[in-house]
């Protein structure tokens, strides 16, 4: 590989698309500017996070029982 | 109805039930009555819940004529904001599309003031589904705008904008809240009122619809911290059906009046703000420095406001999906609610869990900053309320949306109070808030109660009905 793939998450128009093409109907065009904005919040928050390393050792918080009775 | 017990915080109205001087039965039907009348003004009131109060006081004057006292909430009405169930009654969510919902349970806190002996008079307004769908103005539920009772024509802030104003106006002598980011801080401060946000863990959230699994917390809005720290007693500690639930005892009394604390005063917490709310802190530092030793305290670099926006978007995605891809996301009134959840179904999950692996690094972080202080302090919000009918987009620029502490707080799940420290524009309150290493409310308590006996703001109240 000598190039980077393209980073999905700036693929703004693309989620856009599949918003649209999925949800027919449901995004009218005069909406589309602040949508595009919103993915484009999310691409940015994304690279944002990407900033912060992280090893192997940081393991998510998550709540979980393996017993309902929390064993 | 001679009796004035509006503005009465609950160690008084306690008091006076003790002493003969009224019954739970006369308050009931005093702020029944006030909550009825007075609410719509403030579109504040989404349910009466006239039978089951009387009732609830009625056994509350019962037990007590028994002599089986629960404590100073024994006998005193409140109001729950609208996300939390209550057995017989509606629980709307402030959305048009669940106005007809119900549940056949109480939410675990409304239990645990109803075994405390209080008395449930009201459901209150929130913003739609919390806030959660990305409302960028004051009307976003079918109750219509917030409004604040020091002004009506401004906002009384969100999502819990029924118990901000409801406690402001004098409706009710404390309500419980909620917080995802910011849903009770905010109320409080445009409210003029006492709202602590407990530690991720506190309180149970059973029964509270949820909006983000891992960032929602439920807790008390009053007319001060002791009011406050009364209520989290009661309502505080383990609950089989919330597994995120910790057994912390907690018992809140207040610290010897002669005591001193450390406190952080935030860098740059009020940069930015409006001019007034910039006063008043400095105002509020000067009250602080005569009985804490106050150091600044910075944020550790990380990206806060990117960790809350990726986990709240991607597990309000998940809890809501069926009600975004159903389509009837449209049945909701603000307009930009009735799309812009569509972004949260496209969160990737590497975004998501690599927002939860980074805020481990925040807990860790921002737990050991703030343990060696008993608070750290900062405006609650940057600016006083805006119009009712103002996009935040023109009063809210991104930049000052909140302050840098509001996005850390809650992805850590740490608490905060916040309470009335002054007024700025249009004659609207400010606030100061003090939040604190997880599970270290009474030490947030303890500051801000020790401000409150040194200062007179919560004492004013809006001329109400």
């Amino acid at each position: 590989m000598t190039e980077p793939l393209p980073d999905p998450n700036f693929q703004v128009e693309e989620l856009l698309a599949l918003l649209k093409a999925t949800f027919p109907g449901r995004i009218r065009p005069e909406d589309e500017a602040d949508l595009r904005a919103r993915l484009q919040a999310n691409a940015e928050r994304a690279a944002e996070l990407r900033r912060y390393p992280l090893d192997f050792t940081d393991e998510p918080d998550f709540v979980f029982r393996a017993r309902p009775d929390g064993g | 109805m001679g009796a004035e017990f509006a503005f009465q915080p609950v160690r008084e109205l306690a008091r006076r039930i003790r002493s003969g001087e009224t019954r739970p039965t006369e308050l009931a039907e005093y702020f029944l009555d006030r909550l009825g009348r007075l609410g719509s003004a403030y579109n504040a009131l989404v349910t009466l819940t006239r039978e089951r109060a009387l009732r609830e006081a009625a056994e509350a004057e019962a037990e007590l004529g028994a002599g089986r006292d629960r404590g100073l909430l024994h006998g005193i009405p409140y109001g729950a904001k609208d996300l939390l169930a209550a057995a017989g009654y509606p629980t709307t969510w402030g959305a048009a599309p669940f106005r007809e919902q119900r549940f056949d349970y109480d939410a675990a806190v409304i239990r645990r003031l109803r075994e405390a002996g209080a008395v449930l008079v009201g459901k209150l307004a929130t913003v739609e589904l919390a806030g959660g769908m990305g409302y960028t103005q004051p009307d976003a539920a079918f109750t219509g705008a917030g409004k604040n009772p020091w002004n009506p024509e401004f906002w009384s802030g969100g999502s819990s904008n029924g118990p901000g104003s409801a406690v402001a106006a004098g409706l009710v002598p404390f309500a419980l809240g909620t917080e995802t980011w910011g849903s009770i801080i905010t109320p409080s401060a445009f409210c003029g009122v006492s709202g602590l946000r407990p530690s991720f863990g506190r309180v149970s959230r059973f029964g509270a619809m949820p909006l983000s699994w891992s960032l929602d917390k439920v807790g008390p809005m009053g007319l001060t911290a002791d009011d406050c720290g009364i209520v989290l007693e009661a309502i505080a500690g383990p609950d089989p059906a919330d597994p995120t639930t910790v057994d912390r005892p907690f018992r809140w009394e207040p610290p010897d009046p002669g005591r001193r604390f450390r406190v952080g005063v935030l860098k740059g917490a009020a940069e930015n703000a409006q001019p007034e709310v910039a006063q008043n802190f400095e105002a509020s530092l000067r009250v602080l420095a005569e009985f804490c030793a106050l150091e600044e305290v910075e944020l550790p670099d990380l990206p806060f406001n990117g960790l809350a926006g990726t986990i709240l978007f991607a597990e309000a995605g998940s809890v809501f999906e069926d009600f975004i891809t159903s389509g009837r996301v449209a049945e909701l009134t603000a307009p930009e609610d009735r799309y812009r959840p569509y972004v949260y179904l496209v969160v990737p999950a590497k975004d998501y869990l690599r927002a939860l692996r980074l805020r481990k690094k925040a807990v860790r972080l921002l737990n050991g900053l703030f343990d060696p202080y008993d608070a750290v302090v900062s405006p609650s919000r940057l600016t006083v309320a805006g119009r009712v009918d103002q996009d935040f987009r023109t009063y809210f620029p991104p930049r000052t949306a909140g302050v840098p502490i509001s996005a850390a707080e809650n992805v850590a799940g740490l608490p905060g109070i916040s309470v009335p420290n002054g007024f700025g524009q249009n004659g609207l309150p400010t606030g100061i808030q003090f939040t604190g290493a997880a599970f270290a409310e009474e030490r947030i308590l303890g500051v801000a109660h020790a401000y409150q006996l040194r200062t007179d703001w919560h004492r004013r109240h809006p001329p109400v009905g």
